[in-house]
């Protein structure tokens, strides 16, 4: 799927009760990148905001304090991370559900998302693990990003839908929580 | 375990050897219960005494001598180490490690002498106790001493630890834990699935003590719009969940002349490794380097979250003279702001801050000690003793 494409995930699959979103991505023997790539789903309202700061689930933060949305430690398959999504329990006021990757400032050395060959985010039925949606490579067009948003799950006329973002942020995380109303 | 204002609770660092427990934490001293079950009731730890027929004891008692049985009322959950001498105590919610006691209705773990606990179902690690009946048919562990007529347990999964019991005393249906001595009341326990640790008590309701709940702690946090300054009166911060996993922390030592007070750090990991850290040093997320003509400690948060504990500390290199200041600043990434004012550097390493990685909240304390001696005897004070050191001074870097 390309950037900007979305889907209705309850159309397609009427029963579906969760999805796992599975992030994927490769800069070749860059390792300083690789290791310090951290990704996060943010859990918001209607207007766009998160929920709360309790709403930011990585690493640090595994779920949701609705449980519904949850980071795991140990991914099943090939993905890089992966955030399973119980869409039939997250609570009405989460509108989106949206998924960002952004390079970790702990170290000296920096580098950004432009040295990346590969990025691609997927879509798994929650149950039986079958592959929904793929993404395009979202890799190509990052140069100087340290964060990326990478797609959203929204809610659309009682049903769920996904879209492929690939928005990127100069400035990390520190953008991105200033975009989704989270004090750091 | 004084207010709950200052976390005390998540300080490891060595403590006198406990004096008595008076304070009212039931739920913690529970665990305690294998070293504080060691001075109980005049046990002795009598490991020699011959086992009796069909039993595999381990006898923690005493001698058999049943010394005076001060009664006890029930409702005790109180841990005791009195003497045997104990007057009695109603309502309480101590440990009994007493002497002879008669805790009727109890549902405390007690430690106490004699006693005749019927339908008892508590711990019962007691002190001579009376002759027993004998356990029948049980699956209890049983540890206690000479007991002259052989114990015939029946239905019970009791640990027996009694001592030189005389008549053995009958067990039916219960899992308790019996540690009691020999003494002169028959203890007869059925349907329990408690630690007695009692003597010879009276009937005890068979209600286990809960644990009461911890209290509701706000711990203190940053402040967006000010910086949060530590001192005596307000020691710690607990960063939240994203100020203790995004970007760094930075440690700034913003004094001057740099050289005369310098900085370093000690560490443990979850994996146990620990070490020492000094200016110029790198270990997995930790980094000490300059910025600015200060001195500067970075913990990466990301590969840092399996580090447990961290103490900063600073060791005076030259007198830094009555009018010398300065402050430790820590930064998170997100820019709040903690200070840690440091006062004029007496001899010795002095501990600024401690940080504990509390369920990955990381938690920040002034600390303002100043331990005589060396870095290792600093470190030593705080728990660290699991590092290698060359000399006073220098650690042996961990592998990486």
């Amino acid at each position: 799927m390309k950037r900007g494409a979305n889907v209705t995930l309850t159309r397609e699959i009427p029963d579906l009760r969760g999805v796992v979103l599975g992030v994927q991505f490769s800069a070749g023997l860059e390792h300083v990148l690789t290791d310090n790539i951290v990704v996060a789903a943010i859990l918001c309202r209607g207007d766009g905001d998160a929920v709360s700061e309790r709403h930011f689930v990585y690493f640090n933060q595994l779920s949701s304090p609705d449980l519904s949305v949850q980071q795991l430690r140990e991914v099943v398959g090939e993905d890089h991370d992966q955030i399973e999504v119980d869409l039939t329990a997250a609570p009405a006021e989460v509108t989106r559900i949206v998924i960002v990757m952004y390079v970790n400032e702990g170290t000296a050395v920096r580098r950004t998302l432009g040295r990346l060959k590969t990025c691609v985010i997927r879509v798994l039925n929650l149950d039986g693990n079958a592959e929904l949606i793929r993404s395009e490579n979202l890799a190509p067009a990052l140069d100087l990003e340290m964060g990326l948003a990478l797609g959203e799950l929204y809610r659309h006329s009682g049903g769920w839908k996904f879209k492929v973002l690939g928005d990127g942020y100069a400035n990390g995380v520190t953008a991105l929580a200033a975009d989704y109303g989270i004090r750091l | 375990m004084t207010g709950t204002d200052d976390l005390s609770w998540i300080r490891h660092r060595a403590v006198p050897a406990r004096t008595g427990a008076t304070e009212d934490l039931s739920w913690i001293r529970h665990r305690r219960l294998p070293a504080t079950a060691a001075p109980a009731a005049a046990s002795s730890s009598d490991l020699a005494a011959p086992a009796p027929s069909g039993s595999t004891s381990l006898d923690l008692s005493g001698p058999a001598t049943p010394p005076p049985a001060p009664a006890r009322a029930g409702g005790s959950t109180s841990l005791d180490l009195s003497g045997p001498a104990a007057p009695p105590q109603s309502g309480s919610t101590s440990l009994d490690l007493s002497g002879p006691a008669a805790p009727p209705g109890n549902t405390s773990l007690d430690l106490s002498g004699p006693a005749t606990p019927p339908g008892n179902t508590s711990l019962d690690l007691s002190a001579p106790t009376a002759p027993p009946p004998p356990p029948s048919g049980s699956t209890s562990l049983d540890l206690s001493g000479p007991t002259p007529p052989p114990a015939a347990q029946s239905g019970g999964t009791s640990l027996d630890l009694s001592g030189p019991t005389p008549p053995p005393a009958a067990r039916s249906g219960g899992t308790s834990l019996d540690l009691s001595g020999g003494g002169p009341p028959p203890a007869v326990q059925h349907g329990g699935t408690s630690l007695d640790l009692s003597g010879p008590a009276a009937p005890r309701t068979p209600v286990p003590a809960a644990p009461p709940p911890a209290t509701a702690f706000t711990p203190p946090r940053t402040n967006p719009s000010a910086p949060t300054v530590l001192g005596p009166r307000h020691p710690s911060v607990m960063l939240s969940r994203l100020q203790s996993g995004i970007g760094a922390l930075t440690f700034e030592a913003a004094w001057s002349p740099d050289e005369g007070f310098a900085l370093g750090c000690a560490f443990q990991l979850d994996s146990g490794t620990s070490s020492v850290l000094r200016p110029g040093e790198t270990f997995g997320p930790l980094t000490m380097d300059r910025r600015a003509g200060h001195q500067r400690l970075r913990l990466d948060l990301l590969h840092g979250r399996h580090l447990r504990r961290l103490i900063i500390f600073g060791i005076p290199t030259a007198d830094p003279g009555p009018y010398w200041a300065g402050t430790l600043l820590i930064s998170t990434h997100g820019h709040a702001r903690v200070e840690v004012p440091v006062q004029p550097p007496p001899p010795g390493p002095t501990v600024l801050l401690s940080l504990y990685n509390v369920d990955g909240e990381i938690v920040l304390r002034a600390e303002a000690q100043t331990v005589p001696g060396r870095t290792r005897d600093a470190c030593l004070a705080f728990g660290y003793d699991r590092i290698a050191w060359r000399d006073a001074d220098t650690a042996i870097p961990p592998t990486a």
